[in-house]
């Protein structure tokens, strides 16, 4: 009969609609879902207190978290592993497991007093053994570029906590790459096998560092417990649950949703256009944390047109910094001026002035080069020849740079420069920017964190045995940070970086445009959320408290 | 793949690599070489995670397949009731329903529907979890977003085949012996009707692995899908290389599979 077949079918769709909303315990009304207790149901453990959940794009790698190899996640890294030095506001070099340290007066011995007392998460002692163990594992591999690799010469504890490194030649920033996240921070000898072997088989992270490794599932997450044994003050959470979400839209609605309570950063990127989104959230806040990078223009020294002063002045004074900022990056990050932001090591409010933003006075500097529009078709010529560049841009790690190109090629249209814009694969890219040179104008970043101003400088203004430098070629420039990086005394350096950063301005040798900032968002339950000094701490994870 | 930060590598790091990778070799060598290895099941190891390809896309393909199961099921779930309900009744109710049933199916994108199905019961509901492989809840909305694009298709070719099989004698026959309705559609009609749809399933796996990159990167399922894409952005060409081989291996075995299997299901088979 046509209604038992229909009661079939009724209870077919029933029992589907069932397995399909009905089995979730909490699957009651709206209202009670909303409650703070029915957070509970998503398997997370939410309300116990001390414990909170982020969401990272990609598996930490937790089982290969050797604090001597370049695996893995650096936060990680840097929340298990410690350094003998840290980097504090600014690049100042603060106390870390060396509680202080000596420097010959020729800048070519280190010698470091260790912190004593101090044990692994394992119960170990640290000591200068462990220290030593820790650098031997790496610093003999020829394909480590690191100074305190490449220049050191010997490596010997003089007592049971103290350290003393000879190196070849006199570099201020070896205590700089010390604070890095890898590979110079401490392991315990127990974390390979057989234990203390250097050339031994990693198989656990043990540090001394606030957190320690307590579950890994690859791909899924990793969760970090406070370390009982920590040196330091103990950090305010219990545990910390890392959970792995690529999709950057997926990351917004997990905070949405309070599954994770916090997200951002370089760890899990939040899409800017959904800023507004989660601005409009009751349940969220937005922390920004300025960054130490910024993004600018390189000029090819090998252009005849861009060898004239007035020309690279004038690109300069046509690009509205504010406005990229302001309106392309919906106010996440800032103006640039100089070409390291603040926040970055010698750079001062007086040394770091960029051109600001003066169309008009663009245009008389192009005049006064000899350059005028005679053909009417917008472009100025010289000699018949018109002025026009070709901008190298890539869009796969840096998807800004399409429409910051866009725009400054339309602002360089109405000064009269033409701008042909190539959008390259990131390997034909580096390549450009590295090797073959190919581009009038090429869209670049400095480095991250520590590695700035120094190790930037010298990869892009000085030349190799090889190849001249890889941005603009100065002589009177690549003196000047030769003997910077040279210098041992801390004035010195200060006047010596205040006249890099003068030249490179007067010479005009790349325009700036825009200091980016780390977003994160973090669920309001989440309190003393507070940026960090470098990209790998953007967030001071020891001081991090949750409530209700 | 040395490049991970847009930083340059030394000279050396690249050549040691190129040495590692035996790149310094002749193409026709480095392929037999590759042959090789891969008939014992070595696919070299990962440019990024450093441990062998085989391992780690296997330890992957459990989650994968448990998620391609689901949906399958589910995409079965939804679309045999439709498909019987509007191939009984042609231009009926049902039959108008499973119209836009089908067209919306086929025409969103996995990826949209995803995004919705997390919108509405992730975050206003809070029904199921928005990212992650956590017991049976978990799964849900990834088998729906993935099985949902089946339904289309299996609708309408469930439908046809009721048409076309309740036309027969032996259904005419059935309803002569007074029969109910439901065991004729069920019993008598269902069996056959549903034979292309066993083919069709295994054409489709193919789609279906397809569909599981987008699904399960949304959903943070850890799967060989996700695995894959995470490959794809770090250029790591030899577990993009094995993962084409391992889907292709899938596909050719479930469809062989599948017309095994036909034999067993469709007794006329074995005469011809």
């Amino acid at each position: 009969m046509p209604f038992t077949f229909w009661r079939k079918t009724i209870t077919g769709f029933t029992l589907l609609a069932m397995l399909l909303g009905g089995c979730s315990g909490a699957g009651g009304s709206n209202e009670a879902a909303e409650t703070p207790a029915a957070k509970g149901t998503h398997g997370m453990p939410q309300e116990a207190s001390g414990e909170m959940t982020i969401a990272v794009s990609r598996d930490v790698g937790l089982d290969k978290l050797d604090a001597g190899a370049y695996e893995g996640s650096m936060d990680v890294h840097a929340m298990i592993y410690d350094g003998l030095v840290r980097y504090g506001e600014k690049g100042e070099i603060e106390p870390a497991l060396a509680e202080t340290w000596d420097i010959s007066e020729d800048g070519k011995t280190y010698t470091f007093h260790l912190r004593k007392g101090v044990k692994f998460s394992d119960g170990s002692e640290f000591n200068a053994e462990a220290a030593k163990f820790s650098f031997e594992r790496w610093v003999h591999d020829p394909s480590n570029s690191l100074a305190v690799a490449t220049a050191m010469q010997t490596l010997e504890a003089i007592d049971d906590y103290t350290i003393r490194m000879t190196f070849d030649r006199a570099y201020y920033p070896l205590l700089t790459e010390l604070t890095f996240a890898r590979p110079v921070r401490m392991i315990s000898p127990n974390s390979v096998e057989p234990a203390g072997d250097i050339k031994g088989t990693f198989v656990k992270p043990i540090g001394t560092g606030a957190w320690m490794a307590e579950r890994y599932k690859a791909d899924q997450e990793a969760v970090l417990v406070r370390n009982p044994n920590y040196w330091g003050e103990a950090p305010k959470l219990s545990k910390i649950t890392l959970k792995v979400i690529p999709d950057p839209q997926s990351r917004v609605l997990a905070l949405q949703s309070g599954e994770v309570d916090l997200a951002g950063g370089a760890m899990g990127r939040l899409p800017l256009e959904s800023l507004a989104v989660l601005e409009g959230d009751e349940s969220l806040n937005i922390l920004r944390s300025p960054g130490t990078s910024s993004h600018f223009l390189i000029f090819n020294g090998k252009n005849p047109q861009l060898q004239n002063l007035d020309v690279r002045k004038a690109i300069n004074l046509a690009i509205d910094k504010q406005s990229i900022a302001r309106d392309l990056m919906g106010g996440i990050g800032s103006e640039a001026k100089g070409l390291f932001p603040a926040t970055v090591p010698y750079v001062t409010e007086s040394n770091s002035q960029g051109y600001g933003f003066d169309p008009e006075q663009a245009k008389t500097l192009l005049t006064q080069a000899g350059y005028a529009d005679e053909d009417g078709d917008g472009i100025a010529e010289k000699d018949g020849k018109p002025l026009s560049f070709n901008l190298v841009l890539q869009q796969v790690d840096y998807p800004e740079w399409k429409t910051m190109s866009e725009m400054i090629q339309s602002e360089l249209k109405s000064i009269g420069i033409g701008v042909n814009l190539q959008v390259l694969e990131p390997n034909a890219y580096y390549d450009a920017l590295w090797t073959t040179k190919a581009y009038d104008i090429i869209i670049y970043r400095t480095y991250d964190d520590a590695y700035n101003p120094h190790s930037f400088l010298s990869s892009l203004f000085r030349k190799t045995a090889s190849a001249p430098a890889a941005a603009w070629s100065d002589e009177q420039l690549e003196e000047m940070i030769a003997a910077v990086l040279a210098s041992t005394n801390e004035a010195e350096r200060q006047t010596t970086y205040d006249a890099i950063f003068k030249r490179m301005k007067e010479e005009a040798m790349f325009a700036t445009l825009y200091y980016p900032e780390e977003l994160f968002v973090y669920n309001k339950r989440v309190r003393q959320a507070k940026a960090g000094h470098t990209t790998f701490e953007a967030i001071r994870w020891n001081e991090l408290e949750v409530g209700r | 793949m040395l490049r991970t930060d847009g930083i340059q590598p030394t000279r050396e790091a690249i050549e040691a690599l190129r040495e590692s990778l035996g790149l310094n070799e002749p193409v026709a060598l480095q392929y037999v070489h590759w042959l090789g290895k891969v008939l014992r099941f070595d696919l070299g190891l990962s440019l990024s995670t450093g441990r062998p390809v085989t391992e780690e896309l296997l330890s992957r393909l459990p989650a994968t397949l448990g998620m391609t199961l689901a949906s399958v099921i589910f995409a079965l779930l939804l679309a045999l009731p439709i498909g019987i309900g509007s191939g009984w009744r042609p231009g009926g109710w049902i039959d108008r329903i499973s119209r836009w049933v089908a067209l919306s199916s086929v025409s969103m994108p996995a990826y949209w529907l995803g995004l919705l199905l997390l919108f509405y019961g992730a975050v206003r509901l809070k029904w199921f979890p928005v990212a992650g492989m956590n017991g049976f809840k978990s799964v849900v909305l990834p088998a729906v977003t993935l099985g949902f694009g089946m339904v289309g298709v299996y609708v309408r070719l469930i439908r046809t085949g009721m048409i076309e099989v309740l036309e027969r004698p032996y259904i005419k026959a059935a309803r002569a012996r007074g029969l109910s309705t439901p065991s004729i559609l069920l019993r008598h009609a269902l069996h056959n009707a549903l034979l292309p749809s066993i083919t069709l399933l295994g054409v489709q796996i193919g789609s279906l692995l397809g569909g599981a990159v987008i699904v399960e990167t949304l959903f943070a399922w850890p799967g060989i899908g996700k695995f894959a894409v995470e490959a794809i952005y770090a250029k790591d060409y030899i577990v993009i290389q094995g993962y084409v081989l391992l889907t292709a291996i899938i596909v050719v075995t479930v469809n062989l599979t599948v017309d095994l299997l036909y034999r067993r299901l469709d007794p006329r088979m074995k005469l011809r």
